[in-house]
């Protein structure tokens, strides 16, 4: 298998670059997330970035069409043609992350109805894993049965070791993408496969989809979403809160229509014209979110939507933990 | 407005009363000279 | 676990006032998922008491828990820091409650300290530097209160008093500019730092509002500031200072710079020593009198 060494590894990136653009984790003053490569500016620290790489696939914002009322009819021109969408190489999602981005293919290619836009994106881009040897103290990628050695859904993985990194692609595109870095990239040394990381939350998800599915009116629901502040930073930080609102901009006879992430943590998400809204409190808000992705996502697609990456956990401002939810759902009795 | 970099010259407080229409005509059309000036906005829409 | 005098008597007192009927629920601290996590707890049974926690790191507001039973009648019992009764005292004035549905369990409080150094350094409590919030607490001490927890504390001389707002009057407009520029373009319009405010207790907000649509969906800049900006006025005078925008931002804005720019010209131009330091003093933009400032006539 070809080996990267550590030294090698701008001249790898420069290869990748040279392909697409190149988005890597770096770290700002405020937190790490992904941005364009620059020479030195790839920072790699054990856990996901904080912000994921959802948006690189389904923008926060993101235009769909302009409109334009003339004389003989509104014209309609499409902003920007999603065939359009430019290459983009991703560098060193985490395997919680290439998870995560298999979620929103089931949802968005796979669940009956294909989006234009997001396959646009996601075949312009390729994958570029790193398994993790350490985890983050947020960490629980395990408790979904997720491998942090390994990201089945990458082109290229790479695995850290002593001095350097194992490098496999496992695609057609991950193989074409590492043909172009022949050049750096050296024969493996003889090195052990290491020990998979330690992890400080010992969670798992087991058996909790069936049990949550008997659990919509359980006791338990009722005090867990007092503390919720009912903000949306969860799912905004989430990768694979995949929710989005379309609306419009008018400008007299003229405007656009845009789509843009939205949050089943607001209450204006499931307000109706009429007035009615079907989650009016917290508790209903809260009771979804973990409902979808433990119980909802699992029966129709199969997956889990929660994939142990630990924002939320990082960030919820009152500590509202998905894998301490986890176990409670685990501790109670199902009985009314 | 001056504290977050928006250019003073588009902002401004006068007191004016119901009565006093010439005055209000005055701090309006200063005002307009004023952002005329300095020109079109196009911090918010370019950042 | 943390037991330290004030938390056994935290756990006593909610007890007694369960037991007793006095108070329906507590709202206090209890520990989280890492040592450095405090959340807020409700209690309503005597026998879950011993869930209550006083700690370094009890940043939450419970007050602001107050508004999502505000028309509600059961008497809750409410233990508050210095900066939660100031909140206490603003919902009260703002009609969002009745001084007699809260009992206030008053806690001065001796600064706490960052949960994020907590994180990044794994340094013990007595090592880390206090929350941001805490260095420049100028009332420590609860301001309204039903029994007070502990001996009062003397405030500390605070830390630089509006260091950021000071270094930002002293650059150029087009820096302030780009500064601003760079923060609010990363915003996520989480509406967090809206959630977590107690001067943000109006019941609609015009920032949810569909139809019509003053705040546009679209997270771009225009918009990013829009909401950030008009915010910030509209706490100007309610603001209490708590910091609790700026800690529970996921990305880190500087939202306080703002904040305590509106507060510094406050007292400047109404010597208006903070928000909800008593029930009788009413944020100056809310009444006018005669000799108020009025340099822009």
């Amino acid at each position: 298998m070809p080996w990267l060494k550590d030294e090698a590894m701008p001249a790898f990136l420069a290869a990748l670059q040279s392909q697409g653009r190149l988005w890597v984790p770096v770290e700002e003053e405020w937190g790490s997330c992904l941005a364009v490569w620059e020479e030195k500016s790839l920072r790699l620290t054990p856990g996901p970035t904080l912000l994921a790489a959802k948006g690189l696939f389904l923008p926060q914002t993101e235009k769909l069409f302009h409109y334009r009322v003339e004389a003989e009819g509104a014209v309609i021109s499409e902003s920007e043609p999603p065939a359009a969408a430019a290459r983009q190489i991703v560098f060193g999602l985490r395997p919680c992350d290439v998870a995560a981005v298999a979620v929103m293919d089931k949802v968005f290619l796979d669940g009956g109805y294909v989006d234009c836009a997001y396959r646009a994106r996601r075949e312009a881009s390729a994958l570029v894993a790193l398994a993790c040897r350490e985890a983050a103290p947020t960490c629980f990628c395990r408790a979904f049965g997720l491998d942090p050695l390994a990201a089945p859904g990458a082109d290229v993985l790479l695995l850290p070791l002593e001095g350097g990194y194992l490098v496999r692609a496992q695609t057609a595109k991950g193989e074409e993408l590492l043909a172009q870095a022949q050049g750096v990239l050296a024969q493996e040394p003889a090195l052990d496969w290491p020990a998979p990381p330690a992890f400080l939350l010992e969670v798992t998800a087991a058996g909790v989809p069936a049990k949550l599915a008997a659990m919509f009116d359980h006791p338990l629901w009722d005090n867990l979403y007092q503390k919720c502040l009912g903000c949306g930073i969860c799912t905004y930080l989430c990768p694979t809160c995949y929710c989005f609102d379309v609306q419009s901009a008018d400008r007299g006879t003229e405007g656009y229509r845009y789509r843009c992430w939205d949050s089943c943590m607001f209450p204006e998400y499931t307000l109706m014209a009429g007035g009615h809204n079907p989650r009016p409190t917290k508790k209903e808000r809260v009771r979804n979110r973990f409902l979808h992705k433990l119980c909802y996502l699992p029966e129709r697609f199969g997956v889990f939507g929660c994939v142990g990456c630990g924002r939320c956990l990082l960030k919820c401002p009152v500590n509202l933990d998905i894998a301490a939810v986890l176990k409670k759902v685990q501790e109670v009795g199902t009985h009314v | 407005m001056s504290y977050v970099g928006i250019e003073p010259e588009r902002f401004r407080a006068a007191w004016v009363s119901g009565a006093e229409g010439a005055r209000f005509a005055r701090v309006v059309a200063e005002l307009t000279e004023a952002v005329r000036r300095v020109g079109p906005s196009r911090k918010l829409g370019d950042a | 676990m943390p037991e330290n005098e004030v938390t056994l008597r935290m756990r006593r007192r909610a007890k007694e006032l369960l037991a007793g009927g006095e108070v329906q629920q507590v709202i206090g601290w209890e520990k989280g998922t890492f040592w450095y996590q405090s959340p807020p707890v409700f209690i309503r049974q005597p026998e879950e008491a011993d869930r209550l926690v006083w700690d370094d790191f009890c940043l939450a507001n419970p007050a602001i828990y107050l508004l999502d039973d505000r028309y509600g009648q059961e008497r809750v019992g409410l233990f508050v820091k210095g900066c939660d009764a100031r909140a206490v005292v603003r919902l009260i004035q703002d009609r969002q409650l009745v001084r007699e549905r809260v009992y206030l369990l008053g806690i001065p409080c001796p600064g706490l300290k960052d949960p994020e150094a907590a994180r990044t350094t794994g340094r013990e409590s007595a090592q880390l530097p206090p929350a941001r919030r805490c260095q420049h607490c100028l009332y420590p001490n609860p301001v309204l209160y039903d029994e007070l927890l502990a001996q009062t504390v003397a405030p500390r001389p605070p830390l630089a008093p509006r260091a950021a707002v000071k270094a930002l009057e002293a650059k150029g407009v087009e820096e302030r500019f780009r500064y601003w520029r760079e923060h609010f373009r990363r915003c996520l319009r989480c509406f967090a730092c809206r959630n977590v405010c107690p001067a943000c207790n109006c019941t609609a907000c015009l920032f949810d509002l569909a139809r019509p649509t003053w705040l546009a969906k679209e997270v771009d800049p225009a918009n990013n500031w829009f909401y950030g900006l008009v915010r910030a006025l509209h706490v100007a005078g309610r603001c209490i200072e708590c910091g609790e925008c700026e800690r529970v931002c996921p990305v880190g804005l500087p939202l306080m710079a703002l904040n305590e720019k509106l507060a510094k010209d406050l007292e400047e131009l109404f010597g208006f020593k903070g928000a909800g330091l008593d029930l009788e003093g009413l944020p100056p933009l809310s009444f006018w009198q005669p000799d108020d400032p009025d340099h822009f006539a």
